[in-house]
């Protein structure tokens, strides 16, 4: 089996060739995660996975002047946040004019709790964290660590600077970081730290 | 340092932002207050997220597709290339390579799911009352002036049949095969050419349109001007193509049992507007109207599709003892080049053996 496709192959491939495999496995690599972005906003899984097509038909269209895309990655979810924001100020009346303003659902995943001596009281009272933080610094947060992007990228995403980027990280860290525990209870010391 | 100093080199840390300096800082400070190593490991074990496998997506695919066909089957939906200026574009000017086209080509694709049934074959028509046949067989070519002036080049193993006069409201000719048609305007009488599945309806323009009874797909490709395509079973459902379009519609297969799909029997076949290809080195004309020029060309073609080709061309059998060869792709253009030059320049990028004996050719 090869190697999972590589972005940027994917996109030359669908520019060069017109190419539907790549198109397929371009659609199935950014699926999930574009899935999971637009959740946050739109809050519905079908609305959700209905943008995420609108991202790709648009993708297709333009998919002879696809090689002239920087940083596809940043495209599709920049895209994907403007339908999104088009979504909810079409449903909702009001036109969003900051991220603040929106009610973003927290989407984010965490790895076996159990092995990381958490319990699910802990991982509950992690996530009422990120439910708290202002709307902005959560997308900050979710970008970074679910969908894995660079600040630079985080920023040309939500239109704001990779400085702001990088101080609402440490913001949404530092805030999850209070309700962690300082010590360990007792039983759990078997595992490596 | 503070804790916030901290929390900020922690983030850094886990976002792979950290300089060199700042990770050497953030080591510093937690071998000075290993009490919030723990908090600190937690963090990062939280972090971490399971590569997230590209497992199959079909069914959303699925979904996604047919909401494709439908979005662009509206002729409102055609975006226009400037719209991609909107994110991180770099400056180019958007067709440069493609250097030799005339005309702006706004690609579109359109599936259309449509029902075809099997339509009485009027490419078998070859004796009207006066009606003219000029066919050409595997290893040539021909071209001809029809009483309008329009030219049509034939290419190999293909037939045009038409009414000398030209009577009547149209001017109409039938096409086995393939051909480029170079028509003269005639507002006043469409020219409108028909093959097994599709009718081509023009003003006064050059396009291409192959339609050979043993291949899957009935193509129809433009270079000026412009067409109306219509399939024979819904006519009402007519494609104008641009120039530097092209259209392809998968035949009906020959016997309709054979087709079982798990879809609903009036599942249709597939058709698909897409753009015409050029090759990256000669962008004299597209690749599907070299021929015209006698220039054999690949665009990232299967061997197996290249065979059928070279067979008409020079009139030749292949035989391809290695099944996966049929699965390479090649790009290339000859030009009066002769079989034995075609087949040593690509074997020589693919590796494979072959050998020419009294009209066929063996490949292994």
């Amino acid at each position: 089996m090869n190697n999972a496709p590589n972005t940027n192959e994917l996109q030359m491939r669908i520019a060069l060739y017109e190419d539907m495999e790549a198109y397929h496995d371009l659609y199935n690599l950014y699926y999930d995660n574009l899935h999971f972005f637009c959740f946050s906003f739109v809050k519905s899984k079908e609305v959700a996975e209905e943008i995420v097509s609108d991202v790709f038909i648009k993708l297709w269209q333009i998919r002879n002047q696809l090689q002239e895309i920087n940083n596809l990655k940043v495209y599709l979810y920049s895209i994907a946040k403007n339908f999104c924001l088009n979504y909810i100020t079409r449903h909702f009346k009001n036109p969003v004019t900051s991220l603040d303003d929106l009610d973003i659902e927290p989407v984010v995943t965490m790895n076996n709790p159990e092995e990381l001596c958490i319990s699910s009281d802990l991982v509950n009272r992690i996530r009422q964290v990120i439910g708290q933080l202002p709307p902005q610094c959560r997308l900050v947060f979710q970008l970074v660590k679910e969908d894995g992007m660079r600040y630079k990228e985080v920023a040309e995403v939500l239109n704001i600077s990779p400085l702001t980027v990088r101080n609402q990280l440490a913001i949404a860290t530092r805030k999850i970081a209070e309700v962690l525990p300082v010590q360990l209870e007792i039983e759990s010391l078997r595992y490596r730290l | 340092m503070n804790e916030e100093r901290f929390w900020l080199l922690v983030s850094l840390q886990l976002a792979g932002e950290a300089t060199a300096e700042e990770l050497d800082e953030l080591n510093r400070y937690l071998q000075l207050h290993p009490e919030m190593g723990l908090q600190a490991e937690i963090m990062r074990n939280m972090w971490k997220k399971d590569q997230q496998s590209a497992g199959d997506k079909s069914k959303s695919f699925d979904r996604h597709l047919q909401r494709l066909s439908s979005h662009l089957s509206e002729p409102a939906m055609q975006f226009e290339a400037a719209q991609v200026e909107e994110v991180s574009i770099k400056r180019r000017p958007i067709y440069r390579w493609l250097a030799a086209a005339s005309a702006v080509a706004a690609a579109v694709l359109v599936f259309f799911l449509l029902n075809i049934t099997p339509v009485e074959n009027k490419s078998q028509v070859t004796k009207k009352s006066q009606g003219n046949t000029v066919a050409t067989k595997p290893g040539s070519k021909s071209q001809i002036t029809l009483p309008d002036g329009t030219q049509v080049w034939i290419n190999a193993d293909s037939k045009i049949t038409y009414d000398q006069n030209f009577p009547g409201k149209f001017r109409e000719v039938y096409l086995t095969g393939e051909a480029y048609f170079d028509v003269v305007r005639d507002t006043t009488r469409p020219f409108i050419i028909h093959t097994k599945s599709i009718d081509v309806r023009v003003l006064g323009t050059s396009f291409n349109v192959r339609s050979y009874p043993n291949e899957k797909t009935t193509e129809t490709a433009l270079i000026h001007g412009s067409v109306e395509v219509t399939l024979h079973n819904v006519p009402e459902k007519k494609i104008v193509l641009r120039p530097n379009e092209k259209l392809v519609i998968n035949n009906p297969p020959a016997d309709d049992s054979m087709v079982k799909k798990k879809t609903p029997v009036t599942e249709p076949p597939m058709l698909m507007l897409s753009k015409l290809r050029y090759n990256k080195i000669d962008t004299s004309s597209s690749v599907e109207v070299m021929w015209v020029k006698n220039k054999l060309a690949f665009d990232n073609e299967t061997f197996e599709k290249m065979v059928t080709e070279m067979e008409r061309w020079y009139n030749v059998t292949f035989v391809v003892k290695n099944e996966q060869m049929k699965n390479l792709h090649f790009t290339g253009v000859f030009e009066n080049k002769s079989l034995a030059e075609v087949l040593e320049a690509l074997s020589i990028s693919r590796q494979f053996h072959y050998e020419i004996k009294d009209g066929k050719v063996t490949v292994w």
